[in-house]
């Protein structure tokens, strides 16, 4: 199985419960945000539900579960935002 | 229209803002000033932290205004957003606008800021005495 290499970001309360810099995750060749999603979820299961919940973002665009990765994307999650 | 989108670091100035958007043909230019409280849900609050994924914050919030811009047909508006952490009394948020009458001044305002809270990438950190807390 080929995999290719993703930067996650984490924002909010994710930066705080997962990470506040980038992660590098290797994910399988044709992977969907949904797949990144899965795989960090369990991989931090005290955020799970915001995990596969919250926004998302592929090359800071807003991108939906279906949205296929390539090699080098920069992958937001972005739990409920609080601007303004 | 003019446009204009700024995410900043420090204090919020409008002035230099509303001399700029005091056009010919405007009767009405608005000011607004989102100011940290010193409460929220009961809760005391002594400082508010913003944080941003600040390469997509600016797009997006440029997009809400656009689109709410050409809603209203206003002839101009800047946003002005703030990060950091900011104590109460300082302002997280400033948004100038000018039409040629008050009521879509005002209501480009109202929705621009109703908008910007479901889709901008900016969170924001509560600081009170018994610690901080994610909004």
């Amino acid at each position: 199985m080929t995999v290719l290499k993703i930067k996650a970001l984490f924002f909010g309360r994710l930066s705080e419960s997962v990470s506040p810099i980038p992660v590098e995750v290797e994910v399988p060749e044709g992977a969907t945000v949904a797949v990144v999603r899965r795989d960090l979820g369990t991989k931090f299961p005290q955020v799970e539900k915001l995990l596969l919940t919250c926004m998302m973002a592929v090359n800071a665009e807003f991108a939906t579960d279906e949205n296929r990765l390539s090699p080098g994307d920069e992958v937001a999650f972005l739990p409920p935002v609080s601007g303004g | 229209m003019h446009r204009e989108v700024l995410i900043v670091e420090g204090p919020i100035d409008l002035e230099p803002y509303v001399r700029k958007l005091t056009l010919p043909n405007c009767g009405a230019v608005t000011t607004f000033l989102g100011v940290v409280r010193d409460h929220a849900a009961g809760k005391s609050v002594v400082a508010i932290e913003y944080t941003a994924y600040e390469a997509m914050a600016r797009k997006e919030l440029e997009r809400v205004v656009d689109r709410v811009a050409r809603t209203h047909g206003v002839e101009g508006v800047v946003v002005v957003h703030r990060l950091g952490r900011l104590s109460v009394g300082e302002a997280s948020l400033g948004i100038v606008t000018a039409s040629g009458h008050r009521k879509e001044a005002l209501m480009c305002t109202l929705e621009i800021i109703d908008e910007m809270k479901k889709t901008v990438p900016i969170w924001k950190r509560e600081f009170g005495p018994d610690g901080a807390s994610w909004v």
